[in-house]
């Protein structure tokens, strides 16, 4: 005890960020701030943490920074989204680095496109963006069997405040799809009116279809969180049982 | 008599050439017919130094033929020649050899050289002949060339094992193996046993046991019985002896621990028993890890994705996707969840797992009846490594305190009220081996923030890492203690994946040393004695330095001694390298035997290692290995004799009959003779004398 308690005396300096700075609960979200044509309505993060909250175990932080890309409390916040409406201007070659770096360390960008175009000018940054933030990857949808469309939900991935996409895109690296791109607007699906109506229709395919991009949303949050998992339990009944042989002296 | 040509055919007609020309040259010119006389007598004075004639005498005599006798230094003929003798088979070659040079020598020349053979003892010098030669292959070329040679005859005085061969076309002839040590009576010898140097965890390995009894009927009855080391019987076979007396079963073993394990296996036939010790090293094939997580997590994700990316674990994980009182209103189908298998994992399946991890895990929903935790108890006292890590639903906020045998086992103080902070904190690595202290320094080093607010390690524990809170907290980020043969690390805080952000391979250091503590590769003490199989006996002592890794140079100071049968003798420890000492143990090697070391490491203190071991020489009834010298020698053509049947006289029969040969009795070379050289120039002189009284030039 003694020498455990020399030991803490020579705790080494640092200068941490401030209490309020550090996220709480198991998962916290950080808009990335990329100027003033990208941000989320007001009251997204709240219903779509709400959602969370009620449906699993997952315990967000209702703080939901904005960080610019080269902000040191990036660290604390692996889940990075950014919803943008207009295309933001380009980034500096120190921001681009510093997101490359959160995402090669395990963080997922979420990009939502609230434009409600295909092909325009929010969805060629989107394209180019991830281009840049991992090269040589570029966005493609996600394959139909993908284990984000059962992270947690059963998912058919066709879900937002538009329909513009079949299933969401993505770009990996090491197999993990580190940038996930909604051109269905993921982020207007949440909002309510003080009356608790939703602020914005879903098009064309209503209730239903804000409902699909809940669960959609929820899985991709579940993805981030639990990566492969579900691949896992796939297979975790079948390494049981080999290691259960193993154990017996059969050979597997 | 006989005559020869010192200079070669070549110079004779030059020579004859000589006098004949001296005769065509001065013939015709009037001199007086003496002086040509002595002219002539001169050039065939001069003639006969150039043909340079030898002269001898010779007669043929009898040779005695030469033996050479090679004896084997390897570590198997230092084991005791007979049960009362006291000699090394070795000295007891040397002595046979000795006894029978006296009466050998009448008629034949003998010389001894010792080779080293396999497995030389490791300090004590073997008065070698030839230090390099440790296969018999390249004693035998090495001898070809010893002086005293050529050798007519090689015996090879050997025991038999360890000895490696020249390949069977390169193996010269006239070579007589000599097995020394081999029983001429009805004796049962040691059992050989074959078995892998390291076995897989939980994964069956095969050993297999011989023994011998020495003029054995074929059919007799025997036994053969594995044993712990405590004397309890793992397996047995009852079986018969062969045509040979060699009876062997063929074991099936597997470990559930890791490290050394020893086993003895014990011989009974012909009312003898015999037995020998061999241990086998348990080493994991892979890590089997059971992750069990509280609620999903970046912490989580962080750590699955490491353990999955590593090829040396087997994981299998559960996560916490829905507590109970979560309502999701859709219908089950439409969620992607399986129920998770608590029975099945707590009670049926968790000991095929090496390590556990209880990830911000509420094991209140597990408590009920005790059964579960009390199953991860049992887990960790069978050996099993059990992690605890922390989160808003662990230790104190998730109730441990109140969880009896559970709370028991954790290695830190945890409040009995809900203890996680969001704060942020500095972390203290202390001297432990888990620790990595480069992870949490340095430039660049993260700020981890969010943990449960341990306190110290309990009594028994070990702390890891400290921590000190931004709120002036402090206590055990993470501490470890030894619960049966398994450990119990508690982990403080989830936020470990801020290492992974952080880059540097902080996370992978954090983690592989953490869980390398885990599963038992990593030991606490830094000095530890290890008694290997050889005979003599070494000790083998690895230090670790301050940080728990390998000395790589040798800055240790080892104060060692081994006391038991015999008294209290030093022992000299030698630096290998990598960590790594070791020393011989001197004679006697009877009985139970004791090692103790006190190491320091550059001038501190570094841990003292004690070890209780019973060095087993192979037995005097131990074959020789005649049969295997036998199987060598029979495609080589040499021959193979036991040391005791062999006589002076049996030994001279095995040599070839004396040769005769011819030798020079006298001889002489007149044409080298300095009174040749003096009889030219006498003859010159009274050549020259004559002509002038002639008077003639």
């Amino acid at each position: 005890m003694k020498r455990a308690a020399l030991l803490l005396a020579s705790a080494l300096c640092c200068t941490p960020p401030a209490a309020g700075e550090v996220p709480s609960g198991n998962f916290a979200l950080a808009e990335l701030d990329l100027g003033p044509g990208c941000r989320a309505p007001e009251g997204t993060w709240k219903e779509a943490f709400d959602f969370i909250r009620l449906n699993t175990s997952v315990e967000p932080d209702p703080e939901v920074p904005r960080l610019a890309p080269g902000d040191p409390r990036l660290v604390y916040h692996p889940f990075l989204a950014v919803s943008c409406s207009k295309a933001p201007p380009a980034l500096s070659y120190s921001a681009i680095t510093a997101l490359r770096l959160h995402l090669s360390a395990g963080g997922t960008l979420l990009l939502n496109n609230s434009s409600g175009a295909r092909g325009g000018s929010v969805e060629r940054w989107a394209r180019d963006f991830a281009g840049l933030l991992l090269p040589g990857a570029g966005l493609e949808p996600l394959p139909p069997g993908h284990v984000l469309f059962k992270s947690f939900f059963i998912s058919r991935g066709r879900g937002g405040r538009f329909d513009l996409q079949a299933v969401p895109e993505a770009a990996f690296r090491s197999d993990r799809a580190a940038v996930i791109y909604s051109a269905n607007d993921l982020a207007g699906i949440w909002p309510v009116s003080a009356a608790g109506a939703p602020v914005y229709p879903c098009l064309p395919g209503g209730e239903p279809q804000r409902l699909e991009g809940r669960r959609l949303f929820l899985n991709i949050v579940m993805y981030a969180l639990t990566g492969s998992y579900k691949e896992d339990a796939v297979h975790q009944p079948f390494l049981i049982e080999k290691m259960r042989r193993l154990s017996s002296g059969e050979t597997p | 008599m006989s005559a020869e040509l010192g200079a070669g055919w070549a110079l004779l007609p030059a020579a004859l050439l000589l006098p004949a020309a001296a005769w065509r040259v001065f013939r015709g010119r009037g001199a007086p017919r003496a002086v040509v006389r002595l002219r002539l007598a001169s050039f065939l004075v001069l003639a006969a130094a150039l043909a340079d004639p030898l002269l001898f005498r010779s007669e043929r005599r009898p040779v005695p033929p030469r033996a050479a006798f090679l004896l084997d230094s390897g570590a198997a003929m230092a084991a005791p020649c007979g049960e009362k003798t006291g000699l090394s088979r070795r000295d007891c070659a040397a002595d046979w050899f000795r006894g029978l040079s006296p009466r050998l020598s009448a008629g034949a020349s003998a010389a001894l050289f010792y080779f080293p053979g396999a497995d030389a003892p490791l300090q004590k010098e073997a008065p070698s002949s030839f230090p390099a030669e440790r296969d018999l292959g390249a004693a035998l070329e090495r001898l070809s060339s010893a002086p005293g040679g050529p050798w007519d005859e090689v015996f090879v005085l050997t025991s038999g094992p360890g000895l490696s061969f020249p390949p069977i076309g390169a193996s010269r002839p006239g070579v007589t193996l000599i097995a020394v040590g081999a029983a001429g009576r009805r004796g049962l010898g040691e059992p050989r046993v074959s078995a892998p140097p390291f076995a897989y965890l939980h994964m069956p390995f095969r050993v297999f046991a011989e023994a011998r009894l020495e003029r054995a009927e074929a059919g007799e009855k025997a036994s053969l019985e594995l044993l712990l080391p405590d004397g309890t019987r793992v397996s047995s076979a009852a079986l018969r002896t062969d045509a040979y007396g060699v009876f062997g079963a063929t074991f099936t073993l597997r470990r559930d621990a890791p490290g050394l394990a020893g086993y003895r296996v014990r011989a009974r036939a012909g009312g003898f028993v015999s037995s020998s010790e061999f241990r086998v090293q348990a080493v994991r094939e892979k890590l089997r890890v059971l992750h069990l997580s509280g609620p999903p997590s970046f912490d989580y994700a962080a750590l699955r994705a490491h353990l999955k990316s590593d090829p040396g674990v087997d994981l299998v994980s559960f996560v916490i996707l829905r507590d109970p009182e979560d309502t999701v209103g859709v219908p089950e189908a439409e969620l992607s969840l399986i129920p998770f298998p608590a029975h099945d994992i707590f009670l049926k399946d968790l000991g095929n797992f090496d390590v556990l991890i209880l990830h911000s895990f509420d094991l209140r929903r597990f408590a009920i009846g005790g059964i579960y935790l009390q199953a991860v108890e049992r887990f960790v006292a069978g050996g099993g490594g059990l992690l605890v890590i922390g989160g808003p639903r662990a230790f104190g906020s998730g109730g441990y305190a109140s969880l009896g045998a559970f709370a028991a086992l954790l290695p830190a103080e945890v409040s009995s009220s809900p203890d996680h902070s969001r704060e942020t904190f500095s972390v203290v690595p202390a001297p432990h081996p888990a620790a990595s202290p480069e992870v949490f320094g340095g430039p660049g080093a993260p700020v981890p923030a969010g943990l449960n607010l341990l306190g110290g390690p309990v009594g028994g524990a070990s702390l890891i890492y400290g921590y000190r809170g931004a709120s002036g907290a402090s206590g055990a980020l993470a501490a470890a203690r030894a619960h049966g043969r398994g450990r119990v690390v508690a982990l403080a805080s989830p936020s470990t994946w801020t290492l992974k952000a952080a880059g540097g391979g902080r996370y992978s250091a954090f983690w592989d040393r953490l869980l390398s503590f885990l599963d038992g590769t990593l030991g606490l003490e830094r000095a530890t004695l290890e008694a290997g199989g050889s005979y003599p006996p070494r000790l083998r002592l690895r230090v670790l330095d301050e940080n728990y890794l390998p000395l790589e140079r040798d800055t240790a100071t080892v104060e060692a001694e081994v006391s038991g049968a015999g008294g209290a003798r030093g022992l000299d420890f030698y630096f290998r390298g990598a960590g790594v000492y070791e020393a011989e143990v001197p004679p006697p090697y009877g009985g139970r035997l004791t090692a103790s070391a006190r190491v320091s490491v550059s001038g501190r203190p570094a841990g003292r290692a004690r070890l209780s071991f019973s060095p087993r020489a192979p037995s005097a009834h131990e074959p020789a290995g005649l049969a295997s010298l036998q199987a060598a020698a029979a495609p080589r053509g040499w021959r193979v004799a036991r040391m005791e049947d062999l006589s002076a006289e049996g030994l001279a029969a095995l040599l070839p009959p004396a040769a005769e040969e011819e030798a020079r009795s006298w001889s002489a070379a007149p044409g080298r003779s300095p009174w040749l050289l003096a009889l030219f120039l006498l003859l010159l002189a009274a050549e020259l004398s004559l002509r002038r009284l002639a008077g003639r030039d």
